[in-house]
């Protein structure tokens, strides 16, 4: 007797459950939609972190170096070279797009602009070349010399 | 196998050291507020183990272009507060400006030990500030400027009168 008690109380717990589930189900539409809302943020890879661009003399040009920057973040970007310093032989720094064919100088080259991924969390790459040309240079070189000179290259929200 | 992996870890370190990632947000620091008021914002820097060196410099109109700003703060008189040096994370920045106007500026962290810089515009909207301009005639125009209302006029008249009285009772009385 007591089992049978005890199994109909059983049948009858669980009759109370599937109640409440059906109830969840047929009653309650409703959807929790969760999402995280971020900041646009401008952020970049840059390769590599520094270039040695050989020897040279007057009258020549080194050869170009690529510099890959890789757009990562949720902006539309820009880079500009800036010397640290204006009256040496680095204002013979020379920029060219991807194609390294049509070479501006260093006063006045900016990247364009370095579109954002077309997807969230996605990648765009971009590639310049940079070379030091002093064919026309007509300042006298009297001495070897190791020179080494800090171009900042900044990135900027387009 | 050690070999392996120490030719693994050498290729992985090399990858490491000849790429950086960095970055920085907001797109632009809007900020608005008054004359001689501290106006603050926040903004981030995105870049592991990096550290950024800070400056701030100034434009006089709204460009895009880094070499329209070429001013410090003290030529628009304009004081700037932000970590000049600062790691990845959140951080403040506030600006007090002495006079009204729209202000455009880049703010600048170059990543120590690389060729490498970034930055974020700024837009500082300073209005003219009311109550700094009463507050100072407040100080120095109170004798001839205030307006003082008739009642508190009447009751200084009858306390003092009342004081002269009481003064000449005592007066006469010990005369």
């Amino acid at each position: 007797m007591k089992k049978e008690i005890f199994f109909l109380f059983s049948v009858l717990i669980c009759l109370s459950f599937l109640s409440y589930v059906s109830a969840d189900e047929y009653n309650n539409l409703s959807l929790n939609v969760s999402v995280s809302i971020r900041e646009p943020v401008a952020e970049v890879e840059i390769n590599p972190t520094a270039i040695n661009l050989g020897s040279i003399t007057r009258g020549y040009a080194t050869d170009f170096r690529n510099i890959t920057i890789i757009n990562r973040g949720d902006l539309d970007v820009k880079v500009k070279p800036v010397l640290s310093s204006q009256n040496n032989i680095f204002l013979n720094l020379k920029f060219a797009t991807a194609s390294c064919s049509s070479w501006s100088n260093i006063s006045s080259w900016t990247s364009s602009k370095i579109e954002k991924p077309d997807e969230y969390g996605g990648e765009t790459d971009y590639h310049f070349c940079i070379k030091l040309d002093l064919e026309d240079y007509d300042e006298e070189i009297e001495s070897d010399m190791d020179l080494t000179e800090e171009v900042t290259f900044w990135v900027m929200p387009a | 196998m050690k070999i392996i992996f120490m030719i693994f870890l050498l290729i992985l370190s090399l990858y490491i050291a000849s790429s950086l990632d960095f970055g920085i947000s907001p797109e632009e620091i809007s900020l608005s507020g008054k004359e001689g008021e501290r106006i603050c914002s926040n903004f981030s820097l995105i870049g592991d183990s990096l550290i950024f060196l800070g400056e701030v410099k100034w434009g006089g109109e709204n460009s895009r272009n880094m070499g329209d700003y070429a001013f410090s703060g003290e030529h628009y008189r304009i004081v700037s507060e932000f970590p000049s040096i600062a790691y990845s994370g959140k951080h403040e920045i506030c600006f007090s400006a002495e006079k009204s106007g729209d202000y455009y500026g880049a703010l600048l962290y170059k990543i120590q030990g690389t060729s490498y810089g970034i930055g974020t515009w700024i837009h500082l909207t300073v209005e003219k500030n009311e109550n700094l301009f009463n507050s100072v005639n407040f100080l120095t125009g109170r004798a001839i400027g205030e307006k003082v209302s008739s009642f508190v006029v009447l009751l200084s008249l009858v306390f003092t009168l009342l004081v002269l009285i009481l003064a000449m009772i005592i007066f006469f009385s010990r005369s």
